[in-house]
């Protein structure tokens, strides 16, 4: 269910823990799978647990226990607008309305071209950057709402490199 | 060992000891729910909190070590705070169903509502409601009442050793389920119901059957395997509704395995019979007691009359009790009847010399524990004494190790390494490990396998090993090859070995002598009492008497019986269930089962445990002893009018006398005894592995319908590749009689190449003819789980 | 004043976050000078004890004494943990030193790891943190390159490893029995203590965890002494500290500053209030720490004895700045959903009470608040404070029951009006 190449990485992961503490390096697995496959289906959790040996309970646990898990399939582009006191404080409910009015869709909902979805999350730990948000690899930072329609006209062009 | 005070007791207490465990030694109650004895401490409910002197804060009585100078309290105002506060807590998305949950009447969580709730909640926003799923046929779930203690949790993986429940998501999302809904099949799943303090994991064989304050308690034994545990029967009226353990340290801690639990569910069975029955023209008809009694004394004494007490055949479950036991062989005995056999799964009688007095542990059960090298020999223990077992995971848990050798790989809740003979070479296996544990084979040992050598090298070096005969050697159809080389392996390694009794009562079987050629107390019989070579149901036999077995699906030679009892004369069966003995039985005898009869048994150890009736016999049906007592007085056998139950006990005990606990595992094998082993290739076939599951192996168990599994056969995947044969195929068998049979294939590299694995004690498998039986494989089909 | 002089001194450099760079500005001096000084790892500890380094990841534990707590002469590995998961709201601190300034927290680990013989590390990074995460990983190959890692570190017999372990979403994984839980690949539920972690810690061997910024001030410690950290702060109270100032101020971020700097002077450096606003109330330490009214902040220093006088505490120096815009119980209500968000579920209070908070402050919030609910929240949060494994639930509570405190008529205008104080009065205005 993974290619070579995650699975390569998750043997680089392993090997960071004492060769009996398999275990340790299955949030890092659970991370790798998603990457590839996009989110986590359960097949691919009981395979994920196969893999270090654990139950397959276990895993799921892990699962649905952290919130950057995704279990159901999102968009390429996943908004994960951080509304928790500080970026609140600084406007993150406009940020938010107006990410749902632009994309047509609601919270933790994707768009139907399979774009994006938007989702709120709580503090990122970038207070002094608010409102922001995390978007795949990085943070987007100092949000507004014209800023946010460049960023999405930009993916929408297929550059996924801006920042 | 620090001093401390509770509630103004003084109390000295080890180190170590939390506040929780010397609460208990003063027995001051501090309530809990997710705090067990025999589980981790999670300290996770926060119901046990006390107020401690000099602490900020009150402080969980399960998880705080005691030390030196504490002062606690644990009803001051301050504690009392503390326990009203997290009850609120844990009510407030507690469902107000009391009135319908099965869990009323017997709920900690009810109880401790009683005694520390505060009346007047403030909550008043809504309730939480959690989505059931289907765990199984056995537990019933109501997740909203889950007060998420996780002591299920703990359960899988602490005591079970498979971990199926887990707690999924996380703050009040958490919540208690398997991965996405699949079924339990834990065969210790049943104790999480037990363990559950609230009604989210209750009986679903005994959901909404009655109220757990109208039921009758009864003290009692589990009759289904050789470790015994005691259990405490509940009835209503003339019905067993329930099955629970009783605490029995010393033996089953306090806990059963599902067996024990839900065969119960088999008491009902639509076979019972409650009239006894007399074949007439041809068919069974109902008739009276008086008529059947003497339609079987009529029917014996014609053929000990024509054809001689050589010619009759007593069979009797290794479940009955003692004194079932030894009214049984003392009525045949005194016929002349010599052929009085428990052994239905045996088939080679060669060693029968070399038999043990009884198959005695030779410890304790607790004393398993503290193995540090134990060899199971043919033995699966996980489903045939699944609390046996039990105690060999601790000792793995504590360190030690547990070696299995087999025919086949099983799946154990523990770490075992595991040995497998090559089809048919089981008795070569111990050969070689004997050899090389001796060093003999040290210059050949380049050619052995690994972990021949490693196990080899296990037991050379483990100061005081432990070699476990299980069933599955009995089983062998070179069972006596199979003991000679058990016992050079065990010579060898200067190992102890102790024997893992097949059933609830073998050790009795043996000691009251319910074997041919052994009196009770293990006297020899006389000279030739050797039993013939088809043993119970050798063609020499024209009559039988049948006392709680099917041989059909019970013996290993199930086809050779099934075809002996058709032949026969005259068949007396004495059961409680009718089943195949439709087919057979001239006279039909209806019994009490367990749950309707007292008795007592030997256990594993040589424990000798009693138990009595907790409902009353079904219809016209009667303890067995009974039935053997007025069998006897129609028969005129002499000094078997007891009277009472006490009486035969008596008798037995005094027959028996004092017996050693621990007794010699193996007597003198018979010279030049031959291995009788890869009796030549199967050829085209596939040679017959199998054992009975832990949910078929007697009649009543067999019966409980929420415990059935369907059969199936596994092959290696070689094997199946060689005959064109995927995982999931339906496999048509035939059997050497050609006999044929359809089932599931499941692939399993555990299994030896060349042999197919069958679970036994079906029908289906058991017309094919017994482990070491040849059949021929062909595709048949995908079978229906492989379709969905 | 000594701004921005210990942990983030090199932000402002190019490529701050490269060996070269740290090395040209005196990095690894300290490592160096423990080596081949050599100093004793009990002469670090104690000059650990005398700079009163307090522990930035919000409890403020002094960095020495916990340091000596590990034992000696123990069988098996002993760990050396990084807490880098900084999740708190209002927390922002530790994101900054991992992108500027890997290789100082880096260094001050394996000084750490030779002060109390640690064999192995991780750095417990939140799984959010990407881009931290690289730069961190790439600092750590530079430090395995230049020998600073991994077997015989500078030629001597002392060996240390280290590791990112990345974080998948969870504040509670900064507690630190729950990173060491989610290390070992599970959930992060705190656990019980005792045993504490010096005893029982990751895989239950000896382990000391400590938080990004109290890592990263170890270099100059060394390389100065603990009486020169000392100094920079206040007695008890050593050194200078982060403070991130967010919320409604007008020039937000990240200010290293000595202990005991007047809050009104870290106001200033924030660029102040947004104009024409009044201070209304401020966090004084990450949303865990209870709410002291504006007009006393004014007057409060900015350290851990200052704070805890005034009824709040510094906790990770996580500054939240109120005005007057904005409703209290609005903020509150806020506050209380990551709380509920957050809870590993374990402790019943906690699961619970978090989510009955949330739920009261979320009916004020919305017009449907009765007359009995201000009773009933204090009646909640005292029932959920000190009853739970670890202190998150204590943390939901703080805010909650100061606010009540402090702004009653906010909670009962909404209460009784059904409507916002702050809003009407805006519109009445
Ligand atoms: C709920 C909770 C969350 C915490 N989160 C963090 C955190 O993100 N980073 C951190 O360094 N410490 C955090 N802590 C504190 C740690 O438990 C621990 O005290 C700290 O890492 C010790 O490091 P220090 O002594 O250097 O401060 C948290 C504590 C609690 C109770
Ligand atoms: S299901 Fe029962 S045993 Fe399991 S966590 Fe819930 S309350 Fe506890
Ligand atoms: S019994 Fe102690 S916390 Fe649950």
């Amino acid at each position: 269910m993974l290619s070579e190449a995650s699975l390569a990485e998750i043997a680089r992961e392993r090997a960071k823990y004492p060769p009996e503490r398999a275990r340790s390096a299955l949030l890092a697995a659970l991370r790798i799978a998603q990457a590839e496959h996009g989110y986590l289906p359960e097949t691919l959790v009981e395979y994920v647990a196969g893999l270090l040996e654990l139950p397959a309970i276990q895993a799921f646990e892990v699962a649905t226990f952290y919130s950057m898990y995704d279990l159901r399939p999102v968009g390429k582009y996943k908004f994960c607008v951080c509304g928790s006191v500080s970026c609140f404080l600084n406007g993150s409910d406009g940020i938010l309305a107006h990410l749902q009015e632009r994309l047509g869709v609601g919270l933790g909902e994707t768009t139907p071209d399979g774009l994006f979805t938007i989702a709120e999350v709580e503090c990122l730990g970038a207070c002094k950057d608010a409102p922001v948000m995390q978007l795949g690899d990085r943070y987007v930072e100092t949000l507004t709402p014209e800023s946010l329609d460049v960023l999405i006209g930009q993916l929408r062009g297929g550059r996924d490199d801006v920042r | 060992m620090p001093r401390i005070e509770i509630d103004g007791q003084e109390l000295e207490v080890s180190a170590g000891t939390t506040i929780m465990e010397a609460a208990t030694q003063l027995g001051i109650y501090i309530p809990f729910f997710c705090y067990h004895p025999k589980l981790s401490v999670a300290a996770n409910c926060r119901m046990c909190l006390v107020d401690v002197e000099k602490q900020a804060k009150p402080l969980p009585a399960c998880a705080t070590p005691a030390s030196d100078g504490m002062k606690i309290s644990t009803s001051s105002r301050r504690a009392r705070m503390a326990q009203q506060g997290v009850l609120e807590f844990l009510l407030i998305n507690h469902p107000l169903d009391c009135p319908i949950c099965d869990q009323g009447g017997e709920c900690p969580l009810q109880d401790v509502t009683m005694g520390y709730a505060n009346p007047h909640s403030l909550y008043t926003e809504e309730k939480r409601v959690v989505e059931d799923k289907d765990i199984g046929p056995l537990i019933a779930t109501e997740m909203t009442r889950c007060i998420q203690c996780t002591r299920c949790v703990r359960f899988g993986q602490e005591i079970g050793g498979i971990m199926e429940l887990g707690a999924t998501g996380r703050g009040e999302k958490m919540a208690i389920g398997t991965y996405v809904g699949r079924a339990v099949r834990s065969e210790l799943s049943g104790n999480m119901i037990d363990l559950c303090p609230v009604g989210a994991l209750t009986s679903k064989p005994f959901r909404y059957r009655a109220r757990s304050w109208e039921l009758k308690h009864t003290p009692s034994l589990c009759p289904h395997c050789s470790t015994g545990c005691s259990t405490d029967v509940q009835s209503l009226g003339r019905e067993v509704l329930r099955v629970t353990p009783r605490i029995n340290e010393a033996v089953n801690e306090e806990w059963i395995c599902d067996r024990g639990r839900f065969a119960y569910a088999g008491l009902g069975a639509s076979d019972r019979i409650t009239r006894p029955l007399l074949r007439v023209n041809g068919r069974l008809q109902e008739v009276s007691w008086a008529e059947a009694l003497d339609a079987a004394a009529a029917g014996l004494e014609q053929v000990l009359a024509e054809n001689g007490p050589d010619s009759v055949s007593g069979v009797i479950s290794p479940q009955s009790t003692n004194e079932e036991l030894f009214l049984f062989q003392g009525l045949l005995r005194g016929l002349g009847v010599q052929a009085i056999e428990h052994r239905l799964r045996q088939t080679d009688f060669r060693a029968d010399a070399a038999m043990p007095l009884y198959p005695a542990l030779n410890m304790s059960l607790e004393h398993l524990e503290g193995e540090s090298l134990v060899f199971l020999c043919h033995a699966y223990p996980r489903e045939q004494q699944p609390l046996t077992n039990h105690r060999l995971r601790k000792s793995v848990l504590a360190g030690g190790q547990v070696w299995a050798v087999d025919s086949v790989r099983r799946e154990f809740n523990y770490p075992v390494h595991g040995l497998v003979a090559e089809a048919g070479q089981d008795a070569a296996l111990y050969r070689t490990l004997a050899r090389c544990v001796q060093g003999l084979a040290e210059e050949d040992g380049a050619g052995l396998p690994a972990e021949v050598l490693e196990a080899a090298c296990a037991l050379r070096d483990a100061a005081d090993p432990l070699l476990l005969v299980g069933s599955g050697v009995l089983q062998h159809p070179g069972a006596a090859g199979l003991m000679a080389a058990i016992a050079e392996l065990a010579e060898a390694a200067g190992a102890r070995v102790g024997w893992l009794a097949e059933a609830a009562n073998s050790a009795g079987a043996w000691l009251l002598g319910c074997v041919p050629g052994r009196l009770p107390g293990g006297v020899p019989a006389g000279t030739d009492s050797r039993p013939p070579a088809g043993g119970a149901w050798d063609a020499r036999f024209r009559a039988w008497i049948l006392m709680g077995v099917e041989p059909g699906l019970d013996a290993m030679a199930a086809v050779q019986a099934r075809q002996s009892l058709a032949d026969a004369r005259f068949v007396l069966t004495i059961s409680a269930f009718l089943g195949e003995a439709e087919a057979y039985a001239d006279v039909v005898l209806p019994m009490a089962v367990w749950a309707e009869s007292a008795g007592s048994y030997f256990n594993n150890e040589g424990r000798l445990q009693s138990f009595r009736a907790a409902v009353k016999a079904s219809g016209e049906a009667r303890p067995a002893w009974k039935i053997l007592r007025v069998l006897a007085d129609h028969l005129q056998v002499a000094d078997l009018a007891f009277d009472d139950l006490d009486s035969v006990r008596s008798a037995w005990e005094t027959r028996l006398g004092d017996f050693p606990l621990d007794v010699p595992a193996f007597g003198g094998f018979p010279e030049g005894l031959a291995l009788m082993e890869g009796a030549g290739s199967p050829g085209e076939g596939c040679r017959i592995l199998g054992d009975w599951s832990i949910y078929q192996g007697d009649p009543l168990v067999r019966r409980s319908v929420p415990l059935q599994q369907p059969a199936g056969c596994r092959l290696h995947p070689e094997t199946a590749a060689r005959q064109g044969l995927r995982d999931g195929d339906m496999v048509e068998l035939q059997g050497p009689g050609g006999q044929g049979t359809q089932l599931p294939l499941a692939l399993d590299a555990g299994v030896a190449p060349g042999a197919i694995w069958l679970s036994l004690g079906h029908p289906g498998t058991q017309a094919l003819g017994g482990v070491g039986a040849t059949v021929v494989l062909a595709r048949a089909g995908v079978s229906a789980g492989a379709q969905a | 004043m000594y701004v921005n002089g210990v942990t983030l001194r090199n932000r402002g450099l190019p490529d701050s976050h490269r060996i070269g760079v740290y090395r040209q500005t005196g990095g690894y001096g300290a490592l160096a000078k423990v080596l081949q000084g050599p100093m004793s790892p009990d002469q670090i500890i104690s000059e650990m004890k005398l700079s009163a380094l307090r522990g930035r990841g919000g409890a403020g534990f002094p960095t020495g004494l916990k340091w000596s707590f590990m034992p000696k002469g123990v069988a098996g590995t002993k760990y050396l943990l990084c807490n880098a998961d900084e999740g708190e709201p209002g927390t922002c601190k530790d994101r900054d030193i991992m992108r500027y300034e890997p290789h100082r927290l880096i260094e001050g680990m394996i000084i750490g790891a030779y002060a109390m013989g640690a064999r192995s590390g991780y750095i417990y990074i939140r799984g959010e943190f990407v881009e931290p995460i690289r730069t961190v990983e790439a600092a750590i190959d530079e430090a395995y390159a230049a020998g600073l890692l991994g077997e015989r570190i500078l030629g001597t017999d002392f060996s240390f490893d280290l590791a990112v372990h990345r974080g998948a979403g969870a504040y509670i994984c900064g507690e630190e029995t729950a990173l060491m839980e989610s290390l070992e690949g599970k959930k992060g539920q705190p656990r019980f203590k005792p045993p504490f972690p010096a005893s029982y810690g990751l895989y239950g061997q000896p382990t000391t965890i400590n938080n990004v910024e109290t890592f990263a001030s170890v270099p100059d410690i060394v390389l100065h002494g603990g009486e020169w950290f000392l100094k920079l702060g206040k007695p008890n109270n050593g050194g200078t500290k982060i403070f991130s100032v967010t919320g409604h101020v007008r020039n937000p971020g990240n200010f290293e500053v000595p202990m005991g700097t007047p809050f009104r002077d870290l106001l200033g450096m924030a660029g102040g209030l947004h104009p024409g606003r009044r201070l209304k109330a401020v966090i004084p330490g990450g949303t865990s720490t209870a709410m002291v009214a504006g007009d006393a902040m004014m007057e409060l220093a900015m350290d851990y004895d200052s704070i805890s006088k005034a009824g709040s505490a510094l906790g990770a120096g996580s500054v939240i700045v109120i005005d007057d815009s904005v409703c209290i119980v609005r903020v509150v209500e806020r506050i209380a959903r990551f709380y509920m968000h957050e809870s590993c579920g374990q402790c019943t209070p906690c699961r619970e009470g978090m989510g009955w908070l949330w739920r009261v402050l979320h009916r004020i919030e919305n017009g449907q608040g009765r007359e009995p609910d201000l009773d009933l929240l204090q009646n909640v949060g005292s029932r959920i404070e000190g009853r739970t494994i670890c202190a998150l639930a204590d943390g939901g509570v703080a805010p909650v029951v100061s606010s009540l405190r402090l702004f009653p008529e906010e909670y009962e205008h909404h209460i009784r009006q059904g409507s916002c104080l702050v809003t009407d009065s805006r519109s009445v205005a």
